[in-house]
């Protein structure tokens, strides 16, 4: 195998792409050639250090302002509406709460009305009769 | 495809909101990532990466589920990139002018700590430079190459993705993509020399 046959299939070596002989012959290339082998030592760690190339994290808040920019180009026409259970269901606790303030303002009411204090009233028949005076029973007679 | 991706892509058809931001969580650094080091540039690829997830939405319906939803975002990015070099090059923009990006980013990580050096953890400063100057020239040297080269090492030789993806992305076949990589790598290799 000559050095230019031998630099065209350096990748498909290092991939473990080639058949067996292929390989063999490569292989016993390289104990021979010191260019190549060097070159195929370069290539090594060039893609090692590829592969070891830290991943870059996306920015802080990414889907929140892709989510934005949805509803800003759709006008908010865009996804569908949520699932009560997705989400606070505030149109629900609104209802409650003021279903729940009436109740108590209603019971409210009904208290003040059943504990109102009673005013001493005078006597009908009395009332009828203003000459009349109270007197003590007497047994009767 | 499997079932949960299936689920997934049932409700983004919804416009279901949740599996929208379940999308997104899932699969932003890699859409990030791969921009990131595309332009070299942290608000031109965040500018960029949202706009491929406006994009999903807008024609999630069209999408018929005969590749990985990863490939499908994958292919849109792409596409994006390609669109952004066009748009930024008439503006007379370089894409090797990301390395103010790298030492800001390798000087505060995400919550404000060191950020994960190049190669695995790097206790000793003078160490943590020589990372810092590798991961510069890489990245000087990935921007140099031509775009479609770029593209493949990233999507290769940085992502990680099989060849069978990056074939389904790049809409090439698998032997064109295997051989134009090859010819990359040997760019890179001989231009890296030095720093490794």
């Amino acid at each position: 195998m000559d050095h230019q046959r031998a630099k065209e299939l350096f990748s498909q070596y290092l991939e473990g792409d080639l058949p067996p002989e292929q390989q063999s012959e490569i292989e016993a290339h390289l104990d021979q050639c010191q260019t190549c082998k060097v070159e195929m030592e370069a290539l090594e760690k060039t893609l090692s250090s590829l592969a070891g190339l830290a991943a870059v994290p996306p920015p802080k808040d990414f889907d929140r302002k892709v989510q934005q920019r949805i509803r800003r180009r759709s006008r908010g026409r865009f996804f569908a509406p949520e699932n009560l259970l997705n989400r606070i269901p505030f149109e629900w606790i609104s209802f409650i709460v003021i279903m729940l303030m009436l109740v108590m303002y209603f019971m409210l009411i009904q208290a003040q009305v059943t504990v109102r204090p009673q005013v001493p009233r005078r006597d009908a028949g009395a009332a009828s009769h203003p000459g009349a005076v109270l007197r003590p029973d007497r047994g009767g007679k | 495809m499997d079932p949960r991706e299936s689920r997934l892509i049932r409700r983004l058809k919804q416009r279901d909101e949740a599996a929208f931001r379940e999308m997104i969580r899932t699969y932003q650094t890699e859409v990030y990532n791969l921009i990131f080091r595309m332009l070299g540039n942290k608000e031109e690829a965040e500018d960029l990466a949202q706009d491929v997830f406006v994009t999903v939405f807008k024609a999630i319906d069209g999408f018929r589920g005969e590749s990985k939803l990863s490939t499908w975002l994958y292919r849109i990015s792409v596409n994006h990139c390609k669109n952004r070099f066009k748009y930024l090059s008439r503006r007379n923009y370089n894409a090797m002018q990301p390395l103010n990006e790298i030492t800001e980013r390798a000087m505060s990580g995400r919550d404000g700590g060191p950020a994960m050096p190049l190669q695995g953890q790097v206790n000793r400063p003078d160490r943590m430079m020589e990372g810092l100057q590798l991961e510069q020239a890489i990245q000087r040297e990935i921007a140099a190459l031509d775009e479609d080269q770029r593209m493949l090492v990233i999507l290769r030789d940085v992502q990680g993705l099989s060849y069978q993806e990056i074939a389904a992305i790049t809409e090439l076949p698998e032997g064109t993509v295997k051989s134009r990589l090859h010819r990359a790598r040997m760019i890179l290799k001989d231009r890296l020399k030095k720093y490794l």
